[in-house]
């Protein structure tokens, strides 16, 4: 059995008197999709910065286990250590394709940023790769010299994901990867999500509000009130057989499409 | 014979906190095992837990108490107390289910939903398709619907897709929760014959059939699930 | 620094118009700009009797360096005769009693803006630039705290991506000035916006280069004989900019031209944009095609 990819210890995060998460311990295996599910201001978003090293614990730690094999500690990277590894065996996709794109540089160049990053210093290679992984997210090639500004939310979305694939990444954040998406959009990005996570063996930590994406993207889910988990597991068996009463809630307040 | 499922002193309630925490019991003191290459029925009314120790067999219901040892890479594994990892590499390599219903995958194409869990099993992606498309074949879906997301087909034809999705792995033991229900009889001989195929080869079958004909074609067995009926239900 | 004083500067202004704290305050950050090469050095940029984008920067850093034997040209776009150019020497002349020059080879201390002179600079003189924008990735990256770290961490695909925008958008790196370059394999750092033509005389030149951007309290500097190399695609390597003609009046054909508009009917021609490189040659007997004796000169045209 390899050792696991990242391995929650029993973070907690305080804001003053309030609590943003605590007891919070799992570990995540290469390939393993896990969704956090919850309403808002259950902890979500403060337990995906804890983990992303975005925001450092007030106890306990996230470990990675880096590309040598090296399980370290988050706290203990220097931030040029945390950052490369930010921008090279990770990927955070945002909610806002503002936050996760620069909207005054091309597709192209989008995509072509974590490429340059890393020393890649040849134009045609990068415009190569970048027009692949535009045709891998199911945007038209031609496309590649707009600007994020001229792509619709969806077209964001993926090029978002393209952005960050781009380097072959082990682990990649999604904290809610398909909000505020018209649902017919959204169809279509989940599956394009699930295609790639399976092809391309991604683990992903997924936050999400929305039960339906977590059952059609993750293997397992962690459920989360007031900044706890207070139910996890199997995401079928979570969802078809919920055991605590506020998941049985959160179940039961689906709409039956 | 080799022993492919054993399940006992299974227990299941549904606990229902919404409704001011009422106990559902469902079943209790569940046992009995399948053996490899042979079939058996779990038989009883409906709404008498049939489907939920199928479920909780599957790892898609929580045990109350009880083992469910499934015979996974020569050992003999508890579904109740694996982990979640473990409950979906069972799932993967050993144990297959197939539903009433095909759970949609919007926009994938029926061929490829049936390929995906022979590709998983280990078959080259064009080996898959053809695995994919044999069943299909044995199944009588026309092949010009192959390359269509099956959102769009009938009820017969999306269940079709899903009981060939169910047989395109190699899984050593299969739980098939009513899948001839929304069949006619040509298709439902059709199952049949994929059961007693994969029966030959070795394969362990747990399931419900409510329909007579099939279940005397291909039962071995039949468990009778009211005997595990709890006893408070019968104080009620 | 008091052995510089007693000059026929005007008795109201202390040397050079700063005072001798600031000075000091200065010198220390051109020190540790010297030492990191390419560095940005905050400094407590001082208000100045001209406006920012005057030369704000450029003309702190000469009052610090500025010693009474030092003999000042002040160029602007290459030429001495600009308003800039000439109030800036005016101040210096007024304020330190120095020697002016227009002359290159004469000064010790160049203060320009936007132009590197064409004669090759030697070791006992120093360059001093007038920056308006020190931070090559604001272009991308508008947040300082981020761009510190980018600095720190040295990382700079940012820039290429800048390179690579310029490609997809025209076929070629159409940058012209402001070119950014790495330093000393370590910072990458705004010329200023000299034209890219003029980048190539930054690598291992002999002269001090210091760079002084007032409004932005940045300066930074690159040491004699340091490697400064213009980035680049292997694929669309950095090139100088070549002009298809030579210079009208002295017929130069390596220097940096300026295009002059001589009538309303279309007519232009080409000139060096470095007017005292021009006129040295026009004495030394060069004549361009335009050249007409010694009254036409690029101001006359114009």
């Amino acid at each position: 059995m390899s050792a696991p990819l990242l391995i929650a210890d029993n973070l907690a995060k305080f804001y003053g008197a309030r609590t943003g998460c605590r007891d919070v311990s799992f570990t995540l295996d290469a390939g393993e999709v896990l969704a956090i599910v919850g309403e808002s201001g259950s902890g979500k978003t403060t337990l995906l910065n804890l983990l992303s090293g975005r925001l450092a614990p007030d106890e306990g730690t996230t470990s990675y286990q880096m590309r040598d094999g090296e399980t370290r500690d988050l706290a203990s990277l220097s931030e040029a250590e945390r950052r490369y590894l930010a921008r090279t065996d990770w990927g955070f996709v945002h909610q806002d394709a503002a936050q996760g794109l620069r909207m005054n540089v091309s597709a192209g160049g989008n995509i072509g940023e974590r490429l340059m990053g890393i020393g890649d210093r040849h134009y045609g290679n990068i415009r190569a790769v970048a027009e692949d992984w535009l045709k891998r997210v199911e945007i038209d090639p031609s496309r590649i010299d707009d600007r994020p500004t001229a792509y619709s939310g969806g077209m964001r979305q993926r090029l978002q994901i393209a952005r960050n694939l781009v380097t072959a990444p082990r682990l990649v954040f999604m904290d809610e990867p398909t909000g505020g998406l018209d649902v017919s959009v959204q169809a279509r990005l989940l599956d394009l999500i699930r295609g790639l996570v399976a092809d391309l063996g991604l683990a992903v930590v997924l936050v999400t509000h929305d039960l339906a994406v977590a059952r059609l993207l993750s293997h397992r889910v962690l459920v989360m009130k007031n900044g706890e988990v207070i139910e996890s597991g199997l995401t079928d068996r979570v969802l078809d057989d919920p055991q605590a009463p506020y998941t049985q809630l959160l179940v039961s307040s689906v709409l039956a499409a | 014979m080799t022993v492919i499922l054993d399940v006992s002193g299974l227990e299941k309630a549904f606990e229902l906190h919404l409704h001011g925490g009422a106990r559902l019991p469902v079943v209790t003191s569940v046992g009995f095992s399948v053996s490899a290459g042979e079939c058996v029925v779990l038989g009883g009314p409906s709404g008498a837990g049939k489907s939920s120790v199928l479920k909780m067999i599957y790892g898609n219901y929580l045990a109350n108490a009880g083992t469910i040892l499934v015979r996974h890479d020569d050992e003999m594994v508890d579904v109740v107390a694996a982990s979640p990892r473990l409950v979906l590499d069972i799932r993967r390599r050993t144990m297959g289910y197939v539903s009433q219903f095909l759970r949609v995958i919007p926009r994938v194409p029926a061929l490829e939903i049936v390929a995906e869990p022979a590709r998983a099993a280990g078959f080259s992606s064009e080996a898959a398709r053809e695995r994919a498309a044999g069943l299909l074949t044995q199944l009588n879906l026309p092949e010009r619907l192959w390359a269509l997301p099956p959102s769009t087909f009938s009820g017969g034809e999306q269940q079709r897709v899903n009981i060939a999705r169910g047989f395109a792995g190699t899984h050593r033991l299969m739980i098939l929760d009513e899948p001839t229900a929304s069949l006619d009889a040509q298709n439902r001989a059709a199952v049949v014959g994929l059961i007693e195929a994969r029966k030959a080869e070795g394969t362990a079958f747990l399931g419900i059939f409510h329909d007579e004909d099939v279940r005397h074609r291909v039962a071995d067995r039949i468990v009778d699930i009211t005997r595990f009926a709890p006893q408070t239900e019968k104080a009620a | 620094m008091s052995a510089h004083r007693q000059t026929n500067s005007e008795p109201a202004y202390n040397f050079a118009y700063l005072d001798e704290q600031t000075k000091r305050m200065i010198r220390r950050a051109i020190l540790k700009a010297i030492a990191i090469p390419g560095y940005q050095v905050p400094f407590a940029s001082r208000e100045m009797p001209m406006p920012y984008g005057w030369g704000t920067g450029g003309v702190q850093v000469t009052a610090a360096i500025l010693g009474s034997e030092d003999t000042l040209k002040v160029i602007d776009q290459g030429a001495d005769d600009t308003t800039n150019a000439v109030s800036i020497r005016a101040f210096f002349a007024k304020t330190a009693g120095v020697a002016v020059t227009t002359a290159t080879e004469d000064a010790t201390i160049i203060q320009t803006r936007h132009r590197i002179p064409e004669a090759a600079l030697q070791g006992h003189q120093v360059l001093v630039y007038q920056v308006p924008i020190p931070e090559p990735l604001r272009f991308l990256e508008p947040r300082e705290t981020e761009t510190r770290t980018m600095h720190a961490l040295a990382e700079y695909g940012l820039m290429h991506v800048k390179l690579y925008e310029d490609i997809a958008r025209h076929g070629h790196i159409a940058t012209t000035y402001d070119y950014p370059v790495h330093v000393a394999g370590r910072y990458v750092m705004d010329p200023s916006p000299i034209p890219k033509f003029d980048n190539p005389k930054m690598n291992d030149c002999a002269a001090l280069q210091l760079f002084g951007a007032g409004r932005e309290k940045r300066i930074y500097a690159i040491p004699p004989h340091t490697q400064v190399v213009s980035l680049d695609f292997e694929d669309h390597p950095f090139e100088a900019t070549k002009f298809e003609h030579p210079c009208a009046l002295c017929g130069a054909t390596m220097s940096y031209l300026d295009e002059v508009v001589t009538d309303d009917k279309g007519g232009r021609m080409f000139v060096c944009s470095d007017t005292d490189f021009c006129e040295g040659r026009r004495a030394a007997g060069h004549h361009g095609h335009l050249y007409g004796g010694e009254t036409l000169s690029k101001e006359a045209a114009e």
